[in-house]
């Protein structure tokens, strides 16, 4: 007996991940993440495919489904693409109505984003042509101190020696890591002096944009516990991150989606 | 019988060159390890035994290069920009301009009469040194050695819109899904990388002959794409590593040379060759 | 009078596949193109050229001695439009101009250089170079560091043209001085500084100054300026008759041309079609969804397609400030009786900068550009704001983020319902804004992608708060 359609899904597919969230009467039941690879198409298909076999849902109970993200375009089943900046701000707002500032670090790009008290993005800017500020750094550092991608965060708050990165430069962090290594500096000061680095470039970014409270931290650089307490030292304030960060804009494209709908 | 010993530290490969009065004896050339205090050592002890030589019949030792301080054996610590540009008047007096192509830098050196007048550096940003290449050659799944040839074959070069590295790792990734084929795609990043180079080295105003040395000149296709740039034959030395530990071996050479001449004692740093151990 | 032909439907397209608002603003390349060569030709002829740049106080002294006015920054516009300034710009590196510098300046001094190395035009020079001038008069407005001394830079390769710097200035705003104590001070220095500019131009170029004509010359631009006022009225309707993607080329005859009967005539068309419009409720697109600002800064030369990329969402710009900085009636700026043409050139430049100044000092927090902003989003019914940083133009550039953010300080005129505990509340949010980042000529800070990613962002913004507007 065929189901009745009673799911949206959202879909982001990011340069480094590709995320799908399931939901249900506006909550999350089920979500994937998976790396997207070279091929965004196979990305999206796997994903999306992932997300509902949590539940046991076939494609057939979703009602509908949003994309967005840098491969947005390749997801073949989405009704509507819609840009990762209103999915963030949706996404986001919809967990903390309170917050006005979002701060996405994504793999490539970091982006502020100032949201209304309706949750719309009035204004936003990003990190620009320079990978510098983005997330990517953290992946490099991640393989080159041998240390897993989500440890890093908890690593690097063991930290009790300040050391200064110099570099601005992703691909350059990683040689600078090395030669710290080699001076005999611990892994948890490298990455310490490395979330540093990236919080002040963040913290520029964010004050050009001016950041208003309640401020919260997404993306995959927010599963990064050293980061975002970094950048809560150099903004100076509490910074909201929702339990799946790296979701978010799934989540947000999702409700979208079921707004769509009604 | 004199010898000089240069050791040129740098950022991906380390070179060593050990020479009598006139000629080279030996050089080695080996990767460099975060380590370069032991790594320094090894790889003199090294060449050493190839040589058979012992250390103390070195009269002078120079060291240069990123690593330079990290040479606990030498007698004085030069700039690469000073060596390398010692070690291409020795190959050829003629050349005015030398284009040096790292792993992790460039370099433009303008030469007068065989003394550096200028020079200017990148290293900064990854795009325009060899890591640019390194790191899109791996996301393209190509051997770093093969890139070059394999550029040469291409009909119609990729245009590479992104400056970054990491930017332009992900475009070449697209473009390589996209169906744009593998040497036009390589085709592109080497005049991407050929015109950021040319680019930085034109504010010394490029004068021939010009010279390219470091990893970078081993690149058959970054040289023919320079050569294209410049709009000017491109002279590459035999040995294109190993140019600053010549320079650097030389220099010592004149130093010792020079102290003879005027009747000074040679001075030298109290250095050993022994096992080194890094601070706590 | 003749009947002028206007077209039933807009947008109409042009060349290339860029589509126009207006009719006029098609006609503009073609003129800027004729006065181009026709520099280049009169220099062979003898004449006098001067270097130039726009908004400078000086058009009619240059119109009134027949000196051919060399516009560089337009020059440098004309390359990156036709994406040819990468060569230039790499002249200019290698003489050690810093990659960071105006790129209008490093465009013009890498053509410079390169023409005098040569002897001649730079190979394929776009629509045949920038003719060599006789005299430079640079004038930097205190604002724009370039603009002071680029012409100065330019004398390594060119010694023997003399420069002559005006003193053309933005008068700085304090909101505790009433502009009528100060305004006498600056006139008597921008007055003294024309008679400077006129003597120098009488030594170098060996001419004399006619006074009489240079009064019909001021007569005729300030018509001009009318007309040209008249047209920004017009474009308040509701649907708006024409866009800043037309404005773009339709400010070339107040900018490059002023005081000339050419540039008057431009003017009267362009208001006529614009009446022509409104009459019949023609818009710039069938379908008008939102209205924006451009509140000042230099768009992407080589990337005024983003106007019609755009106009494709349904948004469409009804007033920009930049190039309308001066565009004020003469009527409205109450100007001093005076015989002497250059010290009412001194008031009426004076005055037009100090427009907005009494305005500005009511509402706290404000500041002239910021007040003529909120002004015209109340006149021009703006739903929101679209700035262009351009990495190169620092001066104006760093003012203009500034003025945005303050304007969200300060003015927040669209109502959101907020929840607070069981009610409804009413909140006041400024308007959303947008800042693209790339610069005037040089593409290689420019992504395509990536712009048009940020304004689906916007109008997604814009299109929410359509669908959920509050009645208040």
């Amino acid at each position: 007996m065929p189901r009745q359609k009673d799911c949206f899904v959202g879909v982001d597919i990011g340069s480094a991940f590709s995320k799908a969230v399931v939901i249900v009467a506006n909550q999350i039941v089920s979500y994937s993440v998976i790396p997207s690879g070279a091929n965004y198409r196979r990305a999206a298909e796997r994903v999306i495919k992932d997300a509902l076999a949590k539940l046991n849902f076939s494609l057939e109970r979703v009602v509908s489904l949003v994309a967005t993200g840098y491969g947005a375009k390749n997801v073949p089943s989405a009704t509507q693409v819609v840009t990762d900046i209103t999915c963030q701000a949706k996404g986001t707002f919809h967990l903390f109505p309170s917050v006005r500032t979002v701060i996405d670090i994504g793999d490539m790009f970091s982006w502020v984003i100032k949201l209304d008290s309706e949750g719309r993005a009035i204004s936003f800017l990003n990190s620009g042509k320079c990978a510098g500020g983005s997330g990517r750094v953290l992946q490099v550092i991640a393989h080159v101190l041998q240390v897993r991608l989500e440890e890093i965060g908890g690593l690097s708050l063991k930290s009790s020696k300040r050391i200064e990165f110099n570099t601005g430069c992703a691909v350059f962090a990683e040689t600078e890591a090395i030669s710290r290594i080699a001076e005999g500096s611990l892994k948890e000061d490298v990455l310490a002096g490395l979330h540093r680095a990236l919080a002040a470039q963040i913290q520029s970014l964010a004050e050009r944009l001016g950041v208003e409270e309640d401020c919260a931290v997404v993306g995959g650089g927010a599963k990064d516990t050293g980061l975002v307490r970094s950048l809560e030292e150099a903004l100076g304030l509490r910074l909201l991150v929702p339990e799946e960060p790296q979701t978010v804009a799934a989540f947000g494209a999702a409700l979208i989606a079921s707004e769509g709908a009604g | 019988m004199d010898y000089f010993a240069g050791v040129d530290i740098g950022s991906t490969m380390t070179k060593v060159v050990i020479m009598g009065e006139e000629e080279v004896v030996i050089s080695l050339v080996r990767v460099t390890t975060p380590e370069q205090r032991k790594l320094a050592n090894k790889v003199m002890e090294e060449a050493l035994e190839k040589a058979s030589l012992s250390f103390d019949e070195i009269t002078y030792v120079i060291a240069t290069g990123y690593g330079r301080i990290n040479v606990a054996f030498a007698d004085k610590q030069i700039t690469e920009i000073s060596c390398h540009a010692r070690g291409v008047a020795s190959l050829i007096p003629a050349v005015k301009t030398i284009i040096d192509i790292g792993g992790q830098d460039s370099k433009g050196i303008k030469l007068s009469g065989g003394k550096v007048v200028g020079f200017v550096m990148n290293d900064k940003c990854a795009a325009g040194t060899g890591r640019f290449l390194e790191i899109t050659a791996r996301a393209l799944g190509v051997k770093l050695e093969e890139i070059g040839e394999l550029s040469l074959t291409a009909r119609n070069p990729a245009e590479i819109s992104n400056t970054c590295t990491v930017f332009a790792e992900q475009e070449v990734i697209n473009k390589l899904a996209g169906g744009v084929p593998l040497n036009d795609i390589l085709a592109g990043l080497h005049q991407a990388i050929a015109s950021r180079i040319a680019s930085l080295v034109s504010r010394l105003g490029i004068e021939r002959e010009v010279m390219v040395t470091g990893g970078g000149a081993k690149n058959v296709g970054l040289v023919k794409a320079l050569e294209s740039k410049l709009d000017l034959p491109v002279l590459i030395p035999p040995d294109p590593l190993l140019t600053g530990a010549i320079g650097a071996a030389l220099l010592g050479r004149d130093l010792v040379k020079k102290a003879k001449n005027e009747g000074l004692p040679v001075t030298k740093r109290q250095r050993s060759l022994e096992e080194v151990k890094f601070f706590a | 009078m003749a009947e002028q032909k206007w077209p039933e439907k807009y947008p109409v397209e042009g060349k290339r596949g860029r589509k126009y608002g207006t009719v006029a603003a098609m006609r503009v390349a073609p003129m800027v193109k004729a006065a181009i060569g026709g520099a280049v030709e009169a220099k062979a002829q003898g004449k006098a050229i001067a270097y130039c740049f726009i908004e400078s106080n000086y058009d009619e002294i240059i119109r009134a001695m027949d000196i051919v006015p060399m516009w560089t920054e337009n020059y440098a516009g004309i390359c990156g439009a036709k994406r040819d300034t990468q060569r230039f710009l790499d002249k200019a590196d290698s003489l050690g101009f810093s990659r960071s510098l105006c790129t209008y300046a490093t465009c013009g001094l890498g053509f410079d250089a390169w023409r005098e190395e040569l002897g001649s035009m730079p190979p394929e020079a776009p629509w045949g170079g920038q003719a060599r001038p006789d005299v430079m008069l640079s004038s930097g407005q205190i604002i724009c560091d370039p603009r002071n001394k680029w012409y100065q830079a330019v004398q390594q390769f060119m010694p023997d043209v003399p420069v002559y710097n005006c003193a053309a200035l933005w008068p700085l705003y304090e909101d505790d001085i009433d502009r009528r104590e100060v305004e006498p001070y600056y006139v008597k220095y921008l007055a003294e500084d024309l008679r400077g500019l006129v003597r120098f131009l009488e030594e170098h170029l060996h001419g004399k100054m006619d006074w009489d004509r240079l009064w019909e010359v001021i007569k005729l631009a300030d018509e001009t300026t009318d007309l040209h006022a008249e047209c920004r009225e017009l474009r308040k309707a509701v649907p708006t008759p024409m866009d800043t993607g037309d404005a773009m080329n339709t400010m070339v005859p107040q900018a490059f041309m002023m005081g000339t009967q050419e540039a008057h005539d431009f003017y009267r068309d362009l208001r006529d079609e614009l009446k022509y419009k409104v009459e019949r409720g023609l818009g710039v697109i069938p379908e008008e969804k939102y209205r924006l600002i451009w509140p000042g800064g230099l768009p992407s030369w080589f990337a005024l397609m983003d106007f019609n990329y755009f106009w494709s969402k349904g948004a469409v710009f009804p007033v920009e400030s930049t190039y309308n900085e001066l565009v004020y009636p003469a009527r409205e700026l109450d100007l001093p009786r005076t015989d002497d043409p250059l010290e009412y050139m001194a008031w009426r430049w004076m005055r037009r900068q100090t427009y907005w100044w009494d305005k500005a000092r009511k509402r706290p927090g404000s500041e002239p550009d910021v007040e003529k902003l909120i002004t015209w989003i109340e006149e021009y019914k703006i739903d929101g704001v679209v700035i262009h940083e351009a990495y190169s133009c620092r001066s104006w550039h760093v003012g203009l983020l500034w003025q945005v953010n303050q304007l969200a300080k300060i003015y927040k005129p669209i109502p959101v319902l907020i929840l607070k505990e069981d009610r409804k509340e009413v909140e006041y949010r400024e308007l959303p804004s947008l800042v693209l980042e790339s610069d005037m000529i040089d593409i290689s800070s420019y992504s395509e992608a990536e712009t048009r990613a940020k304004i689906d962002a916007f109008i997604e913004t814009l299109e929410s708060i359509k669908s959920r507007k509050v009645e208040v």
